[in-house]
């Protein structure tokens, strides 16, 4: 994991220092209100329905015990005793008061944290794959670029005042796990025959050289667009000067006028990927001879900072070995239950005798990716005693420990189930990313955390589940879409008729797994909340009476396409206007402790939590 | 403080290299660069142009050496486009002053100045010491300067 030298700490500290003048000033009344807006964003500080929420970044989802256990004091000391984790790997705090942020990011700094441009119309946190470094199917480990695209976009004087949000994704691995085709710019790590006839090469006898495939103009919100590929290949060197290029045509040409055309996707789809990839390709001719190149020495120092840990050696057969005389000492109703968590919950890893595990942060009845303060610090005892003491976010919101030794599992299994963290249903029907929906945010037509409650509840019969198969089921409360409910093979989001909450369904969307990237269809009219569950019952046991031998639900709805699901959903026409039942929300920390005067849905400084 | 091309609707003050300057060149002297380009025998000590200014399409870069001044103005302060103009300036090798005017906030001085501004028109309003002080908010940096 990286680990910060002399700069990184100056800066952070006078970021934090700026930080904490810019705040006093604005409580003076010495700032407008106006003028401190794009400042707070730019520090993850934004005002909601019931307090101020503050977004921590997590760059590319890896975090350290340490850090696990200062987010705990803080999630103590300045918040309610949780905290959230988020659609882009990052961790916000719904309660901390706005006066206290201050002190909040002077902690988190002792731990090499901070919440630098996780809002704000500039280039935000760079996010990954969960799995990177250990997946079996990975060409390049893509930390050590993310970490110097990082510092590269950290306090960028140039970007800082984007048209809109600009966010980079960056894979290394054969299956993408990070959605980098619905980023602002998506970067595959590419590696290609070495060009024999250059000097460099011959005289070093390099046979490949690494790359980028770059792709741009990606994104969901209102307007979900697979991005465009603008380059095959770009030598791994001219990566910073590449993203300067692309990232000035879009701070000079994007539109300006209307925040929802801001988006570098649509002045893409606007000139074309053609146009567009010629303006960019002219900057980058102007600049690319005087812009420092990425050196062989700074990419190996970047990834010294990734080396692998210090795995011990097993053979895979020991390893299984061990473990199913470990399983044979259990009773047979945990066999059961364990067995079926190491084949949801426990993924391939590279090295022979070790797994990677997700902790689900899903069971039923808790907001999707919440985090009490005693559960971050437990992540962080199971990190250090089973996974080398580092962990991951994931865009799912659930929680990695990514090297863990086959012969640790059941144990690991063991203290995991004392937390709640060992429900297993990763990547099922009931692990179900939400974003926090009309019950936290101010831009959110509908609630989306008791729409995913419902679900789970009505969907308790695991085996039904696990003969499912491998599913995604994503809930956004608004168009704004933080929970990609778009690009999920099964999608719900929520819209406002009339003052009413109802909720669209999509299917077939895909964020670039196994079966391509693709953005979901909406199958018809919307739905109440409490129709929701049974619509979802129709549409699975169509899958289940349809399917072939192995095929998955995205498969079957891109075989069969909407027009089947929609005749068993719609049987006759149902009434234009129907009644929405109310449905209550689940156990939320007490919103209504908060001050009601700090921010309302009518308050025209509060604006959503768009991840 | 919304300013229109030439003509300034409110006093303002100049920091430049850091300081106070208590007789600036003032941007009502500054030829408005889109009346310039019609007229090229105006292109003088100095021209005005909008953050918007395509350095390359409209023909500016060939007259910057000739130029001791570019005022850059900022039509509000979330459009960053200024930013970018004045890096490519001078990468492009402009040598003069180059004044950022307009709709710029104090907060923005630091990353203003590090795009290739040294000189920045400020209203009556804003806080000179608070100017001063945020030039310095960082004393390192992650990326190249210009």
């Amino acid at each position: 994991m990286y680990i910060y030298n002399e700069l990184d700490k100056q800066l952070l500290n006078e970021r934090v220092q700026q930080f904490r003048g810019q705040t006093q000033r604005f409580l003076n009344g010495e700032l407008s209100e106006e003028a401190f807006l794009p400042l707070r964003l730019q520090n993850g500080l934004y005002v909601q329905r019931h307090a101020p929420m503050l977004r921590v970044a997590v760059p590319y989802g890896m975090l350290n015990s340490a850090q696990l256990r200062k987010l705990a004091q803080v999630s103590r000391d300045y918040d309610k005793g949780y905290c959230h984790i988020t659609t882009r790997q990052n961790i916000q705090f719904n309660w901390p008061p706005l006066e206290a942020i201050p002190d909040l990011l002077q902690e988190l700094s002792g731990v090499e944290m901070h919440s630098i441009q996780t809002s704000g119309n500039c280039i935000r946190n760079v996010t990954s794959d969960p799995f990177a470094g250990v997946a079996p199917d990975e060409l390049v480990d893509p930390r050590p670029y993310c970490e110097l695209v990082r510092q590269w976009s950290t306090l960028h004087p140039e970007f800082a005042f984007l048209p809109r949000k600009f966010k980079i994704a960056i894979s290394g691995s054969q299956q993408d796990r990070a959605a980098i085709q619905f980023h602002d710019i998506g970067l595959q790590l590419v590696e290609r025959p070495a060009d024999q006839n250059a000097d460099a090469n011959l005289e070093s006898g390099v046979k490949t050289e690494r790359g980028f495939k770059i792709f741009v103009g990606g994104g969901l919100g209102r307007t979900p667009i697979v991005a465009s590929q603008l380059r095959d290949f770009l030598p791994e060197r001219d990566l910073l000067s590449y993203l300067c290029a692309i990232v000035r045509v879009y701070n000079q040409t994007g539109r300006r006028d209307n925040k929802y055309k801001a988006r570098i996707k649509i002045l893409v789809r606007a000139m074309g990927i053609d146009a567009f990839s010629v303006k960019v390709e002219a900057e980058w001719q102007r600049i690319k001879d005087r812009y420092p190149v990425l050196e062989v020495e700074e990419i190996n120092s970047a990834q010294a900072f990734f080396s692998a840990p210090a795995y011990e050696r097993f053979s895979e057969e020991v390893g299984a070995q061990e473990l199913e005389s470990q399983i044979a000492d259990l009773l047979a109703p945990s066999q059961r239950l364990f067995k079926q968590w190491l084949a949801r919950n426990t993924h391939a890893h590279k090295v022979a005798g070790y797994r990677s595990v997700t902790l689900s942060l899903k069971p039923t009845g808790v907001p999707a990716g919440d985090l009490t303060d005693a559960q971050l610090l437990a992540v962080a005892d199971l990190a250090d005693r089973y996974s080398f003491g580092e962990v991951r976010t994931t865009q799912q919101q659930n929680v990695v420990l990514s090297d863990v030794a086959s012969g640790d599992l059941l144990e690991l299994w063991l203290a995991a189930k004392q937390q709640g963290f060992t429900t297993a249903n990763i990547a099922t029907l009931t692990d179900i990313t939400c974003c926090p929906g009309g019950d936290f945010c101010a831009l959110a037509n509908a609630k989306s955390i008791p729409v995913a409650d419902a679900i789970q509840r009505r969907f308790d019969d695991m085996d039904y589940v696990y003969d499912l198969g491998d599913l995604s089921l994503k809930i956004s409360g608004c168009m704004n879409a933080c929970a990609h409910h778009n690009i999920s093979h099964i999608g719900i989001l929520g819209v406002d008729k009339k003052g009413q909450e109802f909720y669209q369904v999509m299917l077939g969307g895909s964020a670039g797994d196994v079966s391509g990237a693709a953005v979901g269809k909406v199958v018809g009219p919307a739905f109440s909340a409490a129709e929701i569950p049974a619509a979802l019952e129709t549409i699975l046991t169509l899958y289940v009476s349809e399917r072939i031998e192995g095929e998955r639900f995205v498969e079957l709805v891109k075989r069969i396409g909407l027009a089947r699901f929609k005749r068993v959903l719609y049987p006759e026409k149902k009434s234009p206007e129907l009644k929405s039942p109310e449905i209550k929300s689940p156990e939320l920390r007490s919103p209504e402790k908060n001050s009601p005067a700090t921010a309302s849905p009518a308050n025209p400084l509060a604006e959503g939590i768009t991840t | 403080m919304k300013n229109t091309l030439g003509a300034m609707a409110t006093p303002t003050r100049l920091i430049k290299h850091g300081e106070l300057v208590e007789t600036p060149l003032i941007a009502q002297a500054l030829v408005d660069w889109q009346q310039a380009v019609i007229d090229t025998e105006q292109v003088g000590v100095g021209v005005s142009l909008l953050g918007e200014t395509d350095l390359f399409e409209s023909g500016l870069l060939e007259h910057t050496a000739a130029l001791e001044l570019i005022a850059v103005e900022f039509p509000s302060f979330t459009d960053g486009r200024g930013f970018s103009l004045a890096t490519q300036l001078r990468q492009f090798g402009f040598k003069g002053e180059l004044r950022a005017t307009g709709a710029i906030l104090v907060d923005q001085l630091h990353y203003l100045q590090r795009c290739g501004f040294d000189a920045f028109e400020l209203g009556l309003e804003q806080d000179l010491t608070v100017a001063l002080e945020a030039l310095g908010a960082f004393s390192q940096a992650y990326q190249p300067g210009w």
